[in-house]
C-alpha cells in the first residue's frame, strides 16, 4: 500500500480524533496532576495520596463492590438479554416489532432519577413487587429489596438491557440462515442449533454487549445512590463525595482506578473477543 | 429393485407462486442422478423438499419406502452439499466434518478415525483450490447417509477443477455405492456424471433418461435444445411406414423411429445435431443443397453454418 493511500483515512479520523481525544487526553493529564497533587508541605509532587487510598482496607472493599455489581449486572443482563434478542428477532408481524423495540428502548426514554426513584417505589419493603410475592400462593417475602445490591443490581439491569439487546440483535442477524439449515441437515435438533451454531457466531454481538454494560455499569452513579441508599458504595460514589468535600486529589486517584477498572475489563473482553476471531479464520 | 427416493405429484408454490408442478419421479438406489435444468426451473427447491428444508404444498416424498411427510431435517436419511458450502465458520475442519458424528453421540475414537479416513483418502494438501468444497462434501458423505443431495456445490470453482472434483465424486459415489441426488444447470457437468439425468424446466419434469438417451432420443423440443447444441426445424408428419416417421421438415426429408400416438399430418419438429450433418460435394443439378455461408474453426472441430430453402442452420 502507498504512503498517500496511508494518510487519507488517518486524515479523515482527524477531526473525530481531535473531537474524542483532545478532550480525554486533556482531562487525563489534569487528573494525572491532581492525584500526585503537591503534598502538605509544598513539596512533591509525590505518591502520598495513591499510597493512602492503595493501603486503606475500604478502599478495596470498595473496589470490591464496585467490581461485584458491574459483573453481576454484566451476567445477567447477558442472560436475559439474549432470549429477548432472539424473541424479538422471532416477531414476524411489523407493528408488533416496532412495538418490542419501543418497550425495549423505554427504560432510557426516562431520566435516570425518575426512574431510579420509581424503582425505589416498587421495591420498597411494602412496595408493589413485596405485595405481588405476598399475595402470591407461595406466601413468601417480604424481602429487603433496596438500601442493598440487589435492588441495585435491579434497576442497573434495567436501564442497561437496550444497550446489550442491540449488539446481541446486530450479530444474529449477520448469521446467514444457511448455517441453521447445515446443521439441521446433519442432525441438529432446534436446541443443538442455537447451541453449537447460533450462539458461537452471535458471541462477537454477546462481546461487544458484555464491554457496554460492563462499563456502564461500573462507572454508574445515581441508580446505586438511589436504591442504595448510602449503603451500597461503589467508586463513582466516593468520587462525587470527595469533590464535594474538596478533596481534590484523592477523587482523582478513585476516578483513575475507575477508569483503569472499564479499561481492563475491556482489554480482556477484547482479547476473549479475538480468540474467537482467530478460531473463526482458522 | 426398490428404488430409494420416490417423488409423486409434488408440488411447491411460494405466496401462490407454482415453482415445482407435479413431479414424479423414482431414483434408484445407488444411482448418480442429476437434477438438470436452468436456473428457476425449481430443481433446487425439489432437493430441498428431498432434504426436508422445504415442505412441498402437494404430493408426497418417500425416502426408502418411508413416507417423508412431518419427518424433520434432522432425522432424515438425508445429508445436503450446499451450494455455498455453509462450512461453519467457527470451527476448524475436523470439527466441521465431525460436526453430524458428534451429534449421533458416535465415540469420539471412532469420530477420529472416520473423519481421518475423509481427510486422508483425498490428499487435501496437495491442491491449490476446492478444499472448501472437499471439506463440505466430507462434511456430508461422512455420516453415510442413505441419499447424499448436492446442490450444485462445484459451481464456483474453475473448469479444470470443476472436472477434477466430478471425477472425483464420481469415484466416491461408485465407492460407497450411495445414491446422489446432484443439482446443476450446466448439462456438461451432469451428462459426465450422471447414470441418469432428469430435465427440469419451468417447474415440470421434462424427460428422465441416461445421458445418451437424453442426446439422441429427446422427449421435447425444451430437452432437445437445452442439451447440446442441435438444429430445430419445424415441419409436420407425412407418413409411418414400418414404424419409422417420414417428416417433411423445412423442406427437406427426415426418417426417424416412430413413437406411439404420432398421427400422419400431425406437426413434429425434427432436432438434428451439428454432428450428424455430412458434408458432401453438391449435386450436379443443385437440388436438396445447403450451402456452407460461413465456417467457424474451434479447435477440434469446425463450426459451419449453412444456408439454403430459407433455412440457417449452425
Amino acid at each position: 500500500m502507498s504512503a498517500s493511500t496511508n494518510t487519507k483515512p488517518l486524515l479523515l479520523l482527524a477531526p473525530s480524533a481531535l473531537v474524542v481525544m483532545a478532550p480525554f487526553v486533556a482531562s487525563l493529564v489534569i487528573l494525572a496532576a491532581y492525584s500526585v497533587d503537591y503534598g502538605p508541605n509544598g513539596v512533591g509532587p509525590d505518591l502520598t495520596i495513591w499510597r493512602n487510598f492503595l493501603s486503606d482496607g475500604y478502599s478495596w472493599s470498595v473496589i470490591a463492590t464496585s467490581l461485584r455489581l458491574a459483573a453481576s449486572v454484566t451476567l445477567i443482563t447477558l442472560l436475559v438479554a439474549y432470549p429477548t434478542a432472539c424473541a424479538i428477532l422471532r416477531i414476524r408481524n411489523p407493528l408488533l416489532s416496532a412495538i418490542a423495540y419501543v418497550i425495549l428502548f423505554s427504560p432510557l426514554l426516562m431520566s435516570v432519577v425518575v426512574r431510579s426513584y420509581g424503582w425505589l417505589l416498587l421495591l420498597a419493603d411494602r412496595g408493589f413487587v413485596n405485595s405481588l410475592l405476598a399475595a402470591s400462593p407461595f406466601g413468601l417475602g417480604p424481602y429487603r429489596l433496596i438500601y442493598n445490591e440487589t435492588g441495585v443490581v435491579i434497576a442497573l439491569v434495567h436501564i442497561l438491557l437496550p444497550f446489550a439487546v442491540l449488539p446481541i440483535i446486530g450479530a444474529l442477524l449477520q448469521i446467514p440462515p444457511i448455517y441453521r439449515e447445515a446443521a439441521a441437515d446433519l442432525g441438529a435438533g432446534p436446541a443443538a442449533i442455537v447451541w453449537k451454531v447460533t450462539f458461537p457466531l452471535s458471541l462477537p454481538g454477546v462481546i461487544v454487549a458484555a464491554e457496554i454494560v460492563f462499563a456502564l455499569a461500573v462507572s454508574a452513579f445515581v441508580t446505586p445512590s438511589v436504591l442504595g441508599g448510602g449503603r451500597v458504595l461503589v467508586l463513582s460514589r466516593l468520587v462525587y463525595e470527595n469533590i464535594g468535600n474538596v478533596q481534590w486529589g484523592l477523587a482523582a486517584v478513585q476516578a483513575l482506578i475507575l477508569l483503569a477498572i472499564a479499561v481492563g475489563a475491556l482489554l480482556i473482553l477484547e482479547r476473549f473477543n479475538r480468540s474467537t476471531f482467530a478460531k473463526r479464520a482458522g | 429393485m426398490q428404488p430409494d427416493v420416490v417423488l409423486s405429484r409434488v408440488e411447491k408454490s411460494f405466496a401462490g407462486d407454482a415453482v415445482v408442478r407435479g413431479v414424479d419421479l423414482a431414483i434408484r438406489r445407488g444411482e448418480f442422478f442429476s437434477l438438470l435444468g436452468p436456473s428457476g426451473c425449481g430443481k433446487t427447491t425439489t432437493l430441498r423438499m428431498i432434504a426436508g428444508l422445504e415442505a412441498p404444498t402437494g404430493g408426497s416424498i418417500s425416502i426408502r419406502g418411508v413416507d417423508m411427510a412431518g419427518v424433520p431435517i434432522e432425522r432424515r436419511p438425508t445429508n445436503l452439499v450446499f451450494q455455498k458450502l455453509a462450512l461453519f465458520p467457527h470451527l476448524d475442519v475436523f470439527d466441521n466434518i465431525a460436526f453430524g458424528l458428534k451429534l449421533r453421540k458416535t465415540p469420539a475414537p471412532e469420530i477420529r478415525r472416520r473423519v481421518a479416513e475423509m481427510l486422508d483418502t483425498r490428499s487435501v494438501a496437495s491442491l491449490s483450490g476446492g478444499q472448501q468444497q472437499r471439506v463440505a462434501i466430507a462434511r456430508a458423505v461422512v455420516n453415510e447417509p442413505a441419499v447424499l443431495l448436492l446442490d450444485e456445490p462445484l459451481g464456483a470453482l474453475d473448469l479444470k477443477l470443476q472436472t477434477h472434483l466430478q471425477e472425483e465424486l464420481r469415484q466416491i459415489q461408485r465407492a460407497l455405492e450411495m445414491t446422489f441426488v446432484y443439482v446443476t444447470h450446466n448439462q456438461a457437468e451432469a451428462m459426465a456424471m450422471s447414470d441418469r439425468i432428469g430435465v427440469m424446466n419451468a417447474g415440470r419434469l421434462e424427460q428422465v433418461g441416461a445421458p445418451a438417451d437424453l442426446y439422441l432420443r429427446p422427449a421435447t423440443r425444451f430437452v432437445a435444445s437445452f442439451i447440446g447444441q442441435t438444429n430445430l426445424i419445424d415441419g409436420r408428419i407425412d407418413a409411418i411406414e414400418d414404424g419409422k416417421l417420414r417428416i417433411e421438415a423445412g423442406g427437406l426429408r427426415f426418417v426417424a423411429d416412430a413413437h406411439a400416438g404420432a398421427t400422419v399430418g400431425a406437426p413434429a419438429t425434427v432436432s438434428l445435431r451439428p454432428e450428424q450433418i455430412r458434408l458432401t460435394k453438391a449435386r450436379d443439378d443443385g437440388s436438396d443443397a445447403l450451402v456452407i455461408a460461413d465456417a467457424t474453426f474451434m479447435g477440434a472441430s469446425v463450426n459451419y453454418r449453412l444456408q439454403g430453402r430459407g433455412l440457417t442452420l449452425p
